[in-house]
């Protein structure tokens, strides 16, 4: 889950240096975010899809027994406090540093972290998943 | 608000008939993890299905659920005889 995080972070970071181009050339920057990009799809399938969470944060509430609506909704309830904050801190970020306006990959991470946040909690939380 | 912890017998009742975790919850309406958490009493059942289970097993609830520990039922079987 860590490597997830920290893939998605690397391949935001080199995307943001070879926009900007900051010291490091364009095809260096673009093999780079391909190989973050690689570790961060093959750490979702394995942590995420493989070990059903994904499926269980996003089943129809109908499908889910009590228990499970139960965690899924104290997960879902966390998750918008973070992405709340997350979401205010990089829109400040680009209005103090004059970055312009949010661009597609930041809104796309933004997009992805709103659906694997859940997800997250739930695989800190739960004791067994399947 | 933080309820109190209940105590059940379902372990108890689903070992001695013999039924499979997957059977149970099938029965009951739940995932079968369900019935694990319900078993390490890391989860308390609403009244819905508590009764589902209390049904299922065909003994009233308070026989299943209790909010102080469970006795060991030849404890109990025990206390009954000396009762009557």
């Amino acid at each position: 889950m860590l490597i997830n995080y920290i893939a998605l972070i690397m391949a935001l970071i080199f995307f943001e240096l070879t926009k900007y181009g900051v010291g490091i050339p364009h095809w260096a920057g673009f093999s780079l975010i391909g190989v973050f990009l690689l570790i961060l799809i093959i750490s979702f399938v394995s942590v995420y899809v493989k070990s059903g969470l994904w499926r269980l944060t996003h089943k129809k509430t109908e499908n889910l027994d009590e228990r499970e609506i139960q965690v899924v909704t104290h997960a879902i309830r966390i998750s918008y406090t973070i992405f709340v904050i997350t979401v205010i801190v990089i829109v400040y970020l680009f209005a103090i540093f004059g970055l312009g306006a949010i661009d597609v990959v930041i809104a796309a991470t933004l997009l992805y972290l709103a659906h694997i946040i859940p997800t997250s909690i739930l695989a800190w939380t739960e004791k067994e998943v399947y | 608000m933080i309820s109190r912890k209940l105590y059940n017998r379902i372990a108890l009742l689903r070992k001695e008939r013999s039924i499979s975790r997957k059977d149970l919850a099938e029965e009951i309406g739940v995932n079968f993890q369900t019935v694990g958490y319900l078993e390490r009493e890391e989860y308390n059942p609403s009244l819905d299905l508590a009764f589902k289970i209390s049904e299922y097993f065909k003994l009233p609830v308070e026989f299943i659920f209790s909010t102080s520990p469970m006795k060991p039922l030849s404890q109990e079987l025990y206390d009954q005889t000396k009762k009557q």
